[in-house]
C-alpha cells in the first residue's frame, strides 16, 4: 500500500503512455431540441477542421422459433461528430449527450481538459440550464508486449493484476476478457473496469487491453467549478486504479 | 512519349516536395486496360517543354483530369522496347489520337505480374518527370 | 433490443471481424447494456443486409470528396491506433503523404482508395522493420500503401498486401550496371528475403 501512495504522489511520466483513447462523456436530464443543436454545431465547428452529421437508429427485433423476426424501427436521432483532420480530436453532440475524445496520441490531462471546457462554454451558454444525469470519464490502454516469436503466450499476471484465475489443468489460456463493476465509494461513482488479450496491431508483439470507465450518476455537479473539480477528481482517481492494475514490467514497456 | 502519373505514384523528397522517383506500380494496367496511355511528345513539333504544355492541354480537352501535384514522365520509346525485349515482352506502341488527344498514344504488352519489367520502366524509361504545376503556369504553343 | 449507431454506411468492415475488437470510433454509454455487448456496437456496417428497413436508411450516393474523406479518416484511425510507437514527424509525414495520395483534383471513378488491410500490413511491419529512416509513401491502382526508399542509387520499393503480404522490388548499382532482384513474401520473413541485399542500407540510412 505504501509504495502505491509513494507513487501517486511521485510525477509519473511515461515517455509512450498506452493510452488507445480518452473520453469525457456528459449527460443530460433534459435533450436539446434540434434546432439549438444545430446552432451549437455552428458554434463549435470554428474548433475543429471537420463536421458530419451522425444518426442514431433503435431498432427493435422481435421473434420466436417459429417466425420471421420482425424489426420496428423507433425514433430516430441526429447529432454532430467534429474532427481534426488527423481524426485523434473529436467531438460529438447529441440531444442528450456532449462527448469529447482524444485518441492516441495522448495530448496530457491539461489540454484535454482545457478543449472540453472550451467546447463545453460554446456548447452551454452561461444562462443555459444543464442538469446533468451522468458523467462518464474512461480511458482505454493498451500494452504492447513483445513477444520472441509467434507462438509465446505471454503470462498477463506479468503485466497487469487484473487477472483470470485458472485451475492447473486449463492454463493453455488464449484469450481472456474480465469485466468488473467497482463501488468508488470516495467519489460517489462506480468502475467498470476490464481486461483483455486483443490482437496486437503490430507483428511480433502481443497486446493487453485496460479499460478504466468512470461513471457518476449520483450526486452530480450543478456548477462548472463542480464539474471542474469533479473531472480532476475522477482523474486523479483514474491514474491511481491505472497504477494498481499494472506491473512493472507493464511501466517498463512505456517508461 | 510522355505518360502522366497521378501524385500517388510519384517518390518525393524527405519533405514532400521534390519529385526523385516513380513507383513501378505507375505502369500497372487497370483492370479492363487493353494498353497504356501515353502522348507521342513529336506530334506536336515543338521544343519538349512547350509539347508537354500541350500534352496537358490535350488531355484537359478530352476531360481528362490533370492534378497539380502529378507529373509527366518522359521515355524514349527505344528505351521502352529494350526493357520490353529484356523482360521477354513484345512492347509496341501505337498511336492512338482521340478527339481531343491528338497525340494520344498506347503502349501495349507490359505486364502487369512483372514486377521488375514494371520497376524498370519506371526507372530506366521513364526517368524524366516534369511537374504539372511547373507546365501549367505557362499557355500552351500552337494548340 | 438492439441499438445500433449509424454513420455514413462504410464498405469496410474489417475492424468489425475480430471478434475481440473493442469498437473505439463511436462511444455510447449505454448504461444499461451490457460491456461485453456494446463494446461491439455496429458503428459500421454494410448495406448487404436484405429485407431489413436499414438499407432505405441511408444513401451510399457519396461525392468523390466524401468516399476520399472516409477512406482517409479510416486509414488515419487506424494509424492513430499504434502512435504511441511512431515519432511525431513521421505521423505528420504518412498523414500529408495520405493526403497527397487521394488528390481529387484528378480522382476519376474507378480510382480505388488506399484500403485498410494495406494499412494494417503496413503498421504490422513496424514490429518487422526497424524504420529508422522515414519511406516516401505512394499508392497503387489497387488501393494498396507503396513505400519506397533510396540509398545513393540504390532503391527499395514495398507494396503492402491484405493480410501479412508484402511484394518488394529492388535495384542496386553496380559497377555501370544495374542489378534487380523482386518477390512477394510473407511479412515475418521479409527481413530474411531481403538480407542479401544489405536492407539496412534503406531502413537505416535510406533516403541520403
Amino acid at each position: 500500500m505504501s509504495s502505491i501512495v509513494a507513487r501517486n504522489k511521485s510525477k509519473l511520466i511515461y515517455n509512450q503512455p498506452p493510452i488507445l483513447e480518452a473520453v469525457i462523456a456528459v449527460y443530460f436530464s433534459h435533450p436539446i431540441v434540434s434546432n439549438d443543436l444545430i446552432k451549437k454545431e455552428k458554434r463549435l465547428k470554428k474548433n475543429y477542421d471537420l463536421s458530419d452529421i451522425q444518426s442514431n437508429v433503435t431498432i427493435q427485433v422481435k421473434g420466436d422459433s417459429s417466425l420471421e423476426p420482425k424489426f420496428t424501427k423507433g425514433p430516430e436521432q441526429k447529432g454532430f461528430r467534429l474532427l481534426s483532420t488527423d481524426m485523434t480530436k473529436s467531438l460529438q453532440i447529441w440531444p442528450g449527450m456532449f462527448l469529447i475524445s482524444q485518441r492516441s496520441p495522448y495530448v496530457g490531462w491539461d489540454f484535454f481538459k482545457e478543449r472540453f471546457f472550451r467546447d463545453w462554454n460554446i456548447f452551454f451558454k452561461s444562462n443555459e440550464s444543464k442538469e446533468i444525469s451522468q458523467i462518464g470519464m474512461r480511458y482505454i490502454n493498451r500494452i504492447d508486449v513483445p513477444v520472441k516469436n509467434a507462438a509465446e503466450v505471454i503470462k498477463p499476471e506479468d503485466f497487469l493484476t487484473i487477472n483470470p484465475s485458472f485451475p492447473n489443468s486449463l492454463s493453455q489460456i488464449k484469450n481472456f476478457s474480465i469485466q468488473s463493476v467497482v463501488e468508488l465509494a470516495d467519489i460517489g461513482s462506480q468502475l467498470k473496469l476490464s481486461s483483455q488479450s486483443v490482437p496486437s496491431p503490430i507483428f511480433g508483439y502481443s497486446s493487453l487491453l485496460l479499460d478504466i470507465d468512470i461513471i457518476k450518476n449520483q450526486d452530480l455537479p450543478k456548477s462548472q467549478k463542480a464539474l471542474n473539480a469533479y473531472l480532476d477528481i475522477a482523474r486523479v482517481k483514474k491514474n491511481a486504479i491505472f497504477e494498481m492494475c499494472i506491473t512493472d514490467m507493464s511501466r517498463n514497456l512505456f517508461k | 512519349m510522355a505518360r502522366y502519373l497521378k501524385p500517388k505514384f510519384l517518390i518525393r523528397d524527405a519533405l514532400d516536395e521534390k519529385i526523385i522517383g516513380v513507383y513501378g506500380q505507375a505502369f500497372e494496367l487497370r483492370s479492363g486496360e487493353e494498353f497504356l496511355s501515353a502522348n507521342w511528345i513529336e506530334y506536336f513539333e515543338l521544343p519538349k517543354l512547350d509539347a508537354l504544355k500541350n500534352i496537358v492541354s490535350g488531355m484537359k480537352a478530352s476531360k481528362l483530369s490533370v492534378s497539380s501535384k502529378g507529373a509527366l514522365a518522359v521515355a524514349n520509346i527505344a528505351n521502352i522496347k529494350s526493357i520490353g525485349k529484356d523482360r521477354k515482352s513484345k512492347i509496341r506502341v501505337e498511336y492512338r489520337p482521340t478527339q481531343g488527344n491528338k497525340s494520344h498514344s498506347g503502349i501495349f504488352n507490359t505486364l502487369n505480374e512483372d514486377t521488375e519489367m514494371l520497376d524498370l520502366l519506371s526507372r530506366e524509361a521513364f526517368s524524366e518527370l516534369v511537374q504539372i504545376e511547373k507546365l501549367v503556369m505557362l499557355k500552351p504553343v500552337g494548340f | 433490443m438492439i441499438q445500433v449507431l449509424f454513420k455514413n454506411p462504410k464498405k469496410d468492415i474489417e475492424s468489425l471481424r475480430s471478434p475481440s475488437h473493442v469498437s473505439l470510433e463511436s462511444f455510447t454509454r449505454q448504461f444499461d447494456i451490457p460491456v461485453s455487448s456494446y463494446s461491439r456496437v455496429i458503428s459500421e456496417i454494410t448495406r448487404n443486409c436484405s429485407g431489413t428497413p436499414l438499407s432505405t436508411f441511408s444513401s451510399d450516393e457519396k461525392s468523390i470528396r466524401e468516399k476520399l474523406f472516409d477512406a482517409k479518416a479510416m486509414a488515419k484511425i487506424k494509424i492513430a491506433e499504434v502512435s504511441m510507437h511512431l515519432d511525431s514527424k513521421w505521423r505528420e509525414k504518412i498523414f500529408r503523404q495520405l493526403d497527397l495520395m487521394h488528390d481529387d483534383a484528378d480522382w476519376e471513378n474507378d480510382d480505388v482508395p488506399i484500403q485498410i488491410l494495406s494499412i494494417v500490413t503496413f503498421l504490422r511491419s513496424l514490429g518487422v522493420i526497424d524504420y529508422k529512416k522515414y519511406p516516401s509513401l505512394g499508392m497503387s491502382n489497387s488501393g494498396y500503401l507503396l513505400a519506397a526508399w533510396f540509398y545513393n542509387e540504390n532503391r527499395l520499393t514495398l507494396e503492402f498486401l491484405p493480410i501479412d503480404k508484402v511484394r518488394w522490388v529492388l535495384s542496386i548499382k553496380s559497377e555501370d550496371s544495374y542489378e534487380s532482384a523482386a518477390g512477394e513474401t510473407q511479412l515475418p520473413v521479409l527481413m530474411s528475403r531481403l538480407s542479401p541485399y544489405d536492407p539496412g542500407q534503406w531502413f537505416l540510412h535510406g533516403n541520403s
